[in-house]
Formats: structure tokens, sequence, C-alpha cells
């Protein structure tokens, strides 16, 4: 222990002797995070918010105490933060440490002026086991450009409560989780306050008086507290990583990173990826007498598979007559779907003749047309260069529902195609309790065989070669159907795994209808028949789509067997768009054990693909009967990797960070839902791109 | 131990790429990753000297076709384009690594494929002011930003002609820059133009 401190002190030395090294002076103090990864001050909160849209991971550590938090500034003035709390010594008898989850939200009412200081509201632990139970009112106030003060009230464990003492104890049956409203900002109160001086460009010292009286982690001498005030220095590396040093309640040295992603910016946000090619202007005469040659559309056909795929866009189809084409595109390159039929549009100006002018390019997604952007040969031409091109283009473009006329094809060697790959994989597993982190390496083979436009015979099989998922051993507690809460069995128990193996077909039944039948081993853990229908007009926000599945539970080893659950699930989904990034599902349907319920979930999606949301389920599953967590949610993100690899390319990183799988609210996972793989060909999706038209 | 032996698994997974998605961007970008560790980049060559050598090859080429040479100082790169399209007076020059540059009347409208682009500017008052003594007028130019949208940045200008030489000066709310343009028979043979925040100035010079 005397080592461990000995470490932590040197830190703080090593971070104050940084402080003067770089006389910049910062033109106003620089937001912090405290020690739970939130705006703050070390333990407690500051008024302020990150800018709009900062994702920043924290990891601080003191004293028996590890905190791992990710914070999300939602708006503007609302931010949340999820957390993963490690409390050593806290665990009671059954095991030595406490693992904890818990969720913030922070909402700034009030906006710092001339007097008035900025004021902000929050919840500490608001739907977590009530560890970190609290909530606060906090003013901060900036003094000049280089002071800020900050003062507050808190109740809860900031009100200098232990977390037992303000657990109901009537509620025995509490299994954490719940909105605990009857009890926010009731009972004993306390002031906190501080002051944070940042002392140049890079270093600020922060001071404050607690109202965190950690009494429990005092009972279990997991600290041993001798005051309230804390102090702080925080050193900003560089524009995303900070390091911080402290010390803590008179007692003890803590240490904390912060790492800042901001989903807005990008490090080449045009991409460094090869120019287009530009528009051919046509000369005077308009000669038709290429229509009836047979060489020269042979010619013009050879020229444009050569171009397109030379963009990376594969032609499905083709009608071309003496002034008009139709072209069915599939993009396999371009994140953003306006880039897309920009370049198909040039394409097209290069290799068809003068006489064609009506240009209609239909969007194809998984062999289904989705939908057509028309314009004419003029407008390209016109406005290629001009000062507002791309607002002119989209003045002149018709965005409407595809054509669902089969078109010729273009090329035989389309369909049928076999597709494979054989590469690495890394999968963790979360939160078990015993282990917060655990993790797999290993090969996963996967092949596709596309037998003709929307039919996909698809599978993947998967080996670990290392990893301790197989330690995950905790028996399911569960007293219902158990249809989630085996999964670490099923991870444990196989290897090798046939993880899909499915016959899906993707169809559109009629104008702004969608269709999709997969018949297969669905997923990991189930098998069966999935069909789902959408309805989703072109230019709408709203879509709606009902999806039935009969699924039977597979084997632990997930080869070719089942086991003997078998359930109809289903939901009727509501989908909206609000237009400015944020979207909205309902779900409202029959669960994997049978429940009923509705899932309610909200994404901020931003132009350039990241995606951070959140979602919740509620069923007929009582909370006693749900277990731990009392009700189903989690976290969701997809990130983009044409960032990363400095090229354009339409392969995501989608991840959900589910605190605890239970068996209340679960459902099967099927590849190519209607909603997601529809929705970025239509208005919203192409008008929120089109600045890339021209790229 | 065990995860040493891991990552050369995946390491020679990688570099040798199974399947038929070996030309992945994904694959290829971790490939080139790999392939560069403990490699120390080569020291650039200075842009004078760059240029300096490729304006001698092409002489020595006797090549006959319209050549533009574009240095980016800060980025210390120089390339050679060659004529791709012309319309409506505006003329895109493309070399062979994918970047394009479009000139009208010899003042840069946008460029592709630098990551930083200019996707397009209003240089409709810039191009007047090359035919004059002295002229004022504002430009915008255009780009993407992180999250795709485009946004402007306003210029107002002021341009004077001595000596064949055009020095337009620009402000916008937080920066100055400085274009110059070399005239030749009224036609533009070498400028410097300013890019953007990030891509800097580049120097173009039009050789034949």
């Amino acid at each position: 222990m005397t080592e461990k401190r000995k470490l932590l002190r040197y830190a703080l030395v090593c971070l104050l002797s940084c402080l003067w090294t770089t006389p910049v002076w910062a033109e106003s103090v620089r937001l912090s995070f405290s020690t739970y990864g939130t705006p703050g001050l070390i333990d407690m909160p500051v008024a302020l918010s990150a800018p709009d849209a900062e994702l920043v991971v924290t990891a601080s550590y003191f004293e028996n105490i590890t905190r791992s938090t990710l914070s999300f500034q939602i708006t503007p003035r609302l931010s949340a933060a999820f957390r993963y709390s490690g409390l050593e010594g806290l665990g009671g008898s059954v095991r030595d440490n406490l693992f904890d989850r818990s969720f913030d939200l922070q909402l700034r009412v009030l906006d710092e002026g001339r007097v008035v200081p900025a004021v902000a509201i929050g919840l500490r632990d608001f739907i977590g086991t009530g560890v970190y139970s609290s909530e606060y009112i906090v003013a901060t106030k900036n003094i000049g450009t280089r002071v800020s003060l900050t003062g507050g009230v808190g109740w809860g464990r900031l009100g200098r409560r232990g977390y037992l003492e303000r657990a109901d104890p009537t509620a025995t049956t509490n299994q954490g989780g719940q909105f605990e409203t009857t009890r926010w900002f009731r009972g004993k109160a306390a002031f906190f306050g501080g002051v944070a001086w940042q002392i140049n460009d890079r270093a600020q010292l922060k001071l404050e008086y607690s109202s965190d009286s950690y009494i429990q982690e005092e009972a279990g001498a997991a600290i041993d507290r001798r005051n309230q005030v804390n102090i702080g220095v925080d050193y900003r590396l560089n524009d995303k990583v900070a390091l911080q040093a402290f010390h803590l309640y008179g007692a003890t040295f803590g240490v904390a990173i912060n790492v800042r992603n901001n989903p807005k910016s990008a490090k080449s946000p045009s991409g460094t990826h090869a120019a287009p090619y530009p528009v051919r202007p046509r000369g005077a005469a308009r000669d038709l007498g290429w229509v009836n040659e047979d060489v020269a559309r042979r010619t013009l056909r050879e020229a444009l598979a050569i171009a397109m795929r030379h963009e990376g866009l594969v032609v499905e189809g083709l009608d071309l007559s003496g002034t008009r084409v139709q072209i069915h595109v599939r993009n396999t390159r371009y994140n953003f779907t306006a880039e897309a039929v920009g370049r198909t549009a040039r394409v097209l100006t290069q290799v068809l003749p003068d006489s064609v002018e009506q240009f209609e390019i239909t969007l194809s997604g998984n062999g289904v047309a989705t939908s057509q952007v028309r314009f004419s040969r003029t407008a390209l031409e016109r406005y290629e260069h001009a000062p507002d091109g791309p607002e002119r283009m989209l003045q002149n473009a018709r965005i409407q529902e595809a054509n669902l006329e089969t078109l010729p094809r273009f090329d035989p060697t389309l369909y049928p195609r076999f597709t494979w790959g054989l590469g690495p994989y890394l999968r963790a597993s979360y939160f078990d309790p015993d282990r917060p982190v655990l993790a797999d390496f290993g090969l996963r083979l996967n092949a596709e065989y596309s037998i003709a436009p929307g039919l996909f015979l698809a599978g993947s099989v998967r080996k670990t070669i290392v990893g301790n998922i197989d330690q995950s051993d905790r028996p399911s507690n569960s007293v219902i159907q158990r249809v989630r809460s085996e999964s670490n069995r099923f991870l444990r128990e196989g290897d090798p795994a046939l993880e899909t193996l499915t016959l899906a077909y993707l169809f559109r039944p009629g104008r702004a209808l969608y269709g999709r039948i997969t018949l297969g081993y669905l997923e990991a853990q189930y098998a069966g028949l999935s069909a789902e229908l959408l309805w989703k007009p072109v230019q709408s926000r709203l879509a709606l789509g009902i999806e039935v599945n009969f699924v039977k539970q597979r084997d632990f080893d997930q080869l070719f067997g089942f086991q003997s659950y078998d359930v109809t699930t289903g939901h009727i989904s509501g989908y909206y768009s609000f237009g400015n990034g944020y979207h909205a599902q309902v779900d409202v349907g029959r669960y994997l054990a049978g429940d009923w319920g509705t899932s309610i979930s909200i994404d901020r999606e931003f132009a350039n693909g990241w995606r951070i949301g959140a979602y919740a389920t509620f069923t007929d599953v009582s909370f006693e009967d749900f277990g731990e967590g009392s009700f189903d949610k989690g976290l969701r993100f997809t990130i983009p990797l044409s960032p990363f690899l400095g090229q354009p390319s339409r392969r995501k990183f989608g991840v959900t960070l589910q605190p605890l799988t239970r068996d209340g609210g679960a459902r099967v996972h099927v590849d190519g839902r209607l909603y997601e793989s529809v929705r970025n060909f239509h208005a919203s999706g192409l008008e929120s791109s089109w600045g890339r038209f021209w790229r | 131990m065990i995860f040493r032996v891991a990552f050369l698994i995946l390491a020679v997974l990688i570099l040798t790429g199974c399947g038929s998605r070996a030309q992945d961007p994904l694959v290829q970008s971790v490939r080139a990753a790999v392939q560069n560790v403990g490699q120390t980049p080569a020291a650039p060559t200075p842009v004078a000297q760059q240029r300096l050598a490729i304006i001698q090859a092409i002489r020595d080429a006797g090549a006959e076709d319209p050549i533009l040479l574009v240095a980016l100082p800060e980025r210390s790169a120089v390339a050679t384009l060659g004529v791709g399209g012309d319309n409506l007076g505006v003329i895109t020059w493309i070399d062979a690594g994918g970047v394009s540059v479009a000139l009208k009347n010899g003042v840069i409208v946008s460029t592709r494929g630098l990551g930083h682009d200019l996707i397009v500017s209003d240089v409709s008052g810039s191009v007047a002011a090359l035919k004059m003594k002295r002229s004022s007028h504002t430009r915008e130019q255009r780009y993407l930003n992180g999250e795709g949208q485009l946004h402007g940045i306003e210029l107002s200008c002021a341009a004077e002609l001595e000596a064949k030489k055009v020095t337009e000066t620009c402000h916008s709310e937080t920066r100055r820059v400085v274009n110059t343009y070399e005239l030749k028979h009224n036609r533009v043979i070498r400028s410097r133009q300013w890019l953007g925040p990030e891509l800097g100035y580049a120097e173009i010079e039009q050789l034949q």
C-alpha cells in the first residue's frame, strides 16, 4: 500500500513540476473533469458543459476505488454519463470487490452572464444500484479569464450521507435500476464548493470542499478520510488527452486520465481519396445516329463498366434510350450516398453520347432498388463549378421512389457470385460480475453467395485462438425462461461455432414497401424464420415496420443442434427522423421470453456517420423477476472507419454496451434489418450528405 | 508470450490477406501500417528542389501537352497535372495520384483529393481583378467540416497590378491572405494562392 501511495504522490509532484514550464496564457479557464468523468472539480461537479457532442472517456483511481466513465454531451445543455466502478473491499461476503454501474444526467439551465453564474442541475447514479446516488444544483462563475468559482448544494451522497442510509428499508426487493424519483432532492442537504485556477494554457489547479463523506467506503476500510478538502492538478497533454493528479480528503493520492473525442471533428473532412471524373461538356451537335449502331453501343457499355468499376460503383442494371438513361447503381465504396450519385452522374457525362439529356440514377441496396435521383445533364454541366453548385444541384434534382421495374441486367457475371473472407476477430465481454472485461481473439471465416438480386446465402464460422471469455462461468440465476442470461455458456462452449448460416431474400412488394425473409441460423443463440415488412416513402420522416420471428434456441455448442425452447416473437415498430440528426424508434411486441412490452430508443447521428444512442425496454416481466437492473437498457455506438483509414469505406464499427444481460426484454438478432439498410438512400439521408455531391 | 503469438498470427494474416476481399481498405491500411513499422520515413527533398527536377525532366522529355506544376510547401509535396476537363472556362487538371485542381483563368476554383479540399470558390471577382489596374471585390471559399457539412470563409479583397504581377490581399474576420499572380500576355503563368486554413498556400506554374 505504501508503495502505491508513493507512486501516486510521485505522479502529483511530476504534474506540479510541469505546470510552470509552458508560460502560455490561456484565454479562459478550461473545462476539467471530475473523478466521476463529468465536468467538475475533483469529486464535485461544476455547472459547465463540454462542447456539443464531446465524447470523453475517463479513468480515475484512488485508494481502492476505480471509476471508468464514458460521458457524452447530448445537446449543448444536456450531458449524460455511464460509469463502471470497482470498489475494493466493499463486496460483502460473496466477493471482495463491488462492481457498480451508474448513469448520470446534467442539465445546464442557465448560461453564464456578466453577473449571473451558469447554473446546472444534475442526477448522479439515477438508475444504478445507488452507490453514488445523489442530486445537486450547482453554479459556476468565471472571475476574469483565469479563475472560476463553483458553489452548490447536494442531496443523497452529496448531502454527506452514506448510500445505505438512503436505501428504502421497506423496498427489500429493489434490484437497482429503478427511478427512485420520490427520494430525489429530499432529506439532508449539504453545501460544496471550490475554485479552479488556470495557471497557463496547459495546467489548471483545482481546490474544493467536498460534501461527500465516503461513509460506506470508510466503514469498509477502503478509505481513511481525515477532512473534506481535495486538491488537484489537471495537465493537458494535447487537445485530446489530459492527465490529472489529486490529493483527496487529507488521506490519499489519486490519478485520472481523460481522453476526449468529438464526432463532429475529422482528420481529413473531405477525404484524401481520388478526385472524381470531371463533367464532359457537350458540343453543339446532338446526333442520335448511335442508337442503332451495335458497335457504338457495345463500346460505350464497356467504357461505362470500366469507369464505374474505377469509382467503386457497380452497375446492376441499365436502360439507355436516345435521350434518357436509367441506371441502377450499387455503392461499395462511399460512406455518403450523395457522393456515389455525384460520381455516377459525372461518369455518365464522360461516356454517354451527347443526345442523352435525362439522368435517372437509382440506388440499390442489397440488390433492391430504393430511391431514384433524377436531374438533367444540362444542370450538371452548368453547376459543376458554380459557387452555389451543391445547392443548385439539389434544387434541380428530384429524389423519388425508385422505378420498380427490373432493368435489363448490365453485367451477366454479377449473379450468381461467391465471395469469402478469412480474417482475425476480437470480441470482448463486458461487465461480468467477477471480471469486468473479458476478451477473445480468433479466426472467422465468412462467405456469401449472391444467387440473384436480393437473394443471398451467407454464413460465418469462428474459432477462438486465445482468450479468457471462457472464464465467465457464473451460472444464470434467472427465474424466468433463460433466453439471454446464459450467453456466457454460449461463449464458453461454442468453439468452433457456426455463428450464422442463412438464406435471405429482400424484395419490394410495392410502392414504399420493403420486405425481408431470413431463414436459418440467425445468430449465435437462435435459429428459425424471420420475416419483416417496412413502409418507408422516400420523402417521409416516418417509417413503420412489422417483424415476426419463429425461433428455436440453439445448443450451447453452436453447431447444428437445438434446445427445447421455441418462441414466436415479433414487433410493430415506428421510426422517426427528426431531421436534425436525432432519430427515435419505438417497438411494441413480444420478446424472446414470451414477455410483452415496448422498447424506446433515441440516437443522435452525425452527418459524418457517427451515431450514439440509448435504449430501454419495459415488459410485463416484473422488476423483481427481471433481477439485477430491473429492466433492460443500454448504450450503443456506431463509428465509421473511413476517417481512420483515410480513404472511403462503408465499413463501420458498432458496439452496444449493455450493463446487464438478463432475460426480460430480449430480442433476436437478425442481419440486414430493413430500416437501417434503406433510410440512407432516402431523401433525408441523401440531403444531409449533399455537400459531397461534387466530391 | 501467448499474446505475442496472437499478435504475430494477426500480423501474418493481415499481411497475407485471405479471401476475395483482400482489396478491402481496412485490410490494406492495416497492412501498410504493419509494413511501415520500424522504417523511418525518408527525409523529404525540399519543394524547390523537387520542382526544378520535375521541370528539367519535362523539358528533357520534350512533352507537348500543357502541364501544371502544383507545389504545397506546407506538405512538402509537388505534383504535375494534365488537363482532364474543360467546362464553361474552368479547366480541371488531374494527376496520376488522384489529385485534381480546377482553375478559371488561372484562379483556383476547387481542389480534390487533398483531405481539406476547397470544395468550391466564388472567383468571379478575382478573375475580373486580373484585367484591372486596381479593384476591390469579395470571394467566398467553401469547405466540408468534420460533420460533412459545407461552410464558407468570406474574404474581402483588394487587388493591384504592378509590373505584370497582380497582388490580391484578402481579409476574413480572423486572417489575412495574399495571393499573387504573374501575368504574361494577360494570362497567369505563375501564381501563389491560398487554398485554406489547413492546406495553406499552393504554388502553381503552367509549363508550355
